[in-house]
């Protein structure tokens, strides 16, 4: 799909002008990192919409595949699947490890998808991992953060879920990137309906497996938020943080006081 | 006559960088190592008490909120949460929402310790805060319910003879700021109505739940 996208004019401006108009609302941010204490959330309305039509088919379709996808294979073959799309990612990976200049990570995430493309049978299995070259994501949404874009406004994808402005961008930007499907256009004869139903297959198997290993934890956090849309908005933002900063930590943040008394520990511990 | 005195004051600040930094280092290296014994004290001993489902649901709850109470800055923690909105609200309604917090937390972690399958409670690295020698962090790896290994953060900080947690963070998210997210936007809808937002958060909790 990708490929044939590419080959229209028209299409491929459109996705140029999105871009910065997206990326306009990064650079209207105050700050180049997050803003956790700022919702920044001006679709909030909007938002609030597609979370809604997100959760429906959440409910009626996604969490059922992924619970049926996690009764049906045994946990080898679903820890293989997410080893098989995680090495499809790997040149997507490499090319922004490249460009946030992480030379040491851009080493690993070659060595992984050179070691697990041939002794890792086309990625099933991740013997690299075992060789020390442990697995890290990386996106252009990430990037252009390193580069000192703002995060931007908000924004629910449909179907995707939770995002920003930059981490819209920086998704188109990948499946630009991503070679498999000039790959597959130009090696096989596959036209583009079918080329993209091979794409949108491969991100909905991405989605199920995510969900299948969360399904605990996205029940637990639905039953204690009284605002499952706004927690998830913080979780996203803080783990975005978080991934943009490859595991060095923050800042320990220090607790702010002020003149009013606690109440007594007795009693709230009690 | 000002040479001497600038060579005075060259000398002072030279000893200075030698002798204060030199200073600082047993502190920092003292509560670095409380801040492990500490939490290695707390993970033994919820592991000890909450794993074991040989006792009942009601005495493990009973045994957490002992634990809390004993590791956990809560008031504190509840303040850092409402934000703005702890300095309205009225001695009674910070207290209930304290109370209310900690039966959320409950509820929360406690089924942690459901599938508890011997996994180790290690601390695996601290660090003193630098803008506050009395503040302390400290890495623990601990096995997520998903199955893969999920880096915590605790942040402690000196209250009398001992330690106190103030807040925690799972792989780079912060339990303070995520609630403080979300019961702040529930604040704004309501008019910073403390009291109501605490009962919307006991309206989730189990009717176990001991809000008093």
């Amino acid at each position: 799909m990708t490929a044939g996208f590419l080959r229209r004019p028209k299409a491929a401006a459109l996705a140029g002008i999105l871009s910065l108009a997206l990326l306009g609302g990064c650079a209207s941010s105050s700050d180049p990192a997050t803003n956790l204490d700022d919702a920044n959330d001006p679709l909030e309305f909007v938002n609030r919409f597609t979370f809604a039509i997100n959760g429906t088919l959440d409910i009626l379709v996604i969490q059922p595949a992924a619970a049926t996808y996690r009764f049906l294979l045994p946990d080898p073959v679903q820890d293989s699947i997410r080893n098989a799309l995680r090495n499809l990612n790997g040149p997507v990976i490499l090319a922004n490890d490249l460009l946030q200049g992480e030379w040491d990570r851009a080493e690993t995430t070659a060595m992984r998808f050179v070691i697990n493309s041939t002794l890792g049978v086309a990625g099933l299995f991740d013997v690299a991992a075992e060789w020390g070259y442990d697995y890290h994501d990386e996106d252009f949404g990430q990037t252009l953060a390193v580069w000192g874009v703002g995060e931007g406004f908000y924004l629910v994808i449909p179907l995707l879920g939770p995002s920003t402005a930059r981490d819209g961008v920086g998704m188109l930007v990948d499946s630009f990137i991503d070679p498999w499907p000039y790959v597959l256009d130009y090696t096989t004869d596959l036209d583009d309906l079918e080329l993209a139903a091979i794409f949108i297959g491969r991100r909905a198997l991405e989605g199920i497996d995510i969900r299948a290993r969360n399904i605990e934890v996205i029940d637990s956090l639905k039953a204690d938020s009284i605002d499952y849309y706004v927690r998830l908005r913080s979780l996203y933002r803080q783990n975005r943080e978080a991934e943009i900063r490859n595991g060095r930590p923050a800042e320990i943040p220090l607790p702010e006081f002020d003149e009013i008394p606690l109440p007594d520990p007795e009693e709230a511990g009690e | 006559m000002l040479l001497t005195k600038r060579r005075s004051l060259l000398a002072g600040l030279a000893a200075a960088a030698i002798v204060l930094p030199v200073m600082g280092l047993p502190a920092r290296a003292d509560i670095q190592q409380e801040a492990d014994a500490f939490l290695t004290q707390m993970g033994n001993r919820a592991i000890s008490e909450l794993a074991d489902q040989s006792t009942s649901e009601a005495e493990r709850v009973q045994r957490f909120r002992q634990l809390i109470k004993e590791s956990i800055d809560l008031p504190l923690v509840a303040q850092q949460i409402l934000a703005r909105n702890w300095r309205g609200a009225s001695a009674q309604e910070r207290m209930d929402f304290t109370i209310a917090l900690r039966e959320t937390l409950i509820v929360r972690f406690l089924p942690l310790f459901n599938d508890y399958k011997g996994e180790t409670f290690d601390v695996v690295s601290t660090r003193t805060s630098t803008k506050n020698p009395n503040v302390v962090g400290a890495v623990t790896n601990i096995l997520a319910p998903n199955g893969e290994t999920a880096r915590i953060e605790w942040f402690m900080r000196k209250v009398g003879d001992g330690l106190l947690i103030y807040d925690f963070s799972a792989e780079g998210i912060r339990l303070t700021t995520s609630l403080q997210d979300e019961y702040n936007s529930v604040l704004r809808q309501n008019g910073g109505n403390v009291g109501d937002l605490t009962q919307q958060i006991e309206a989730t909790l189990p009717a176990t739940a001991v809000l008093q």
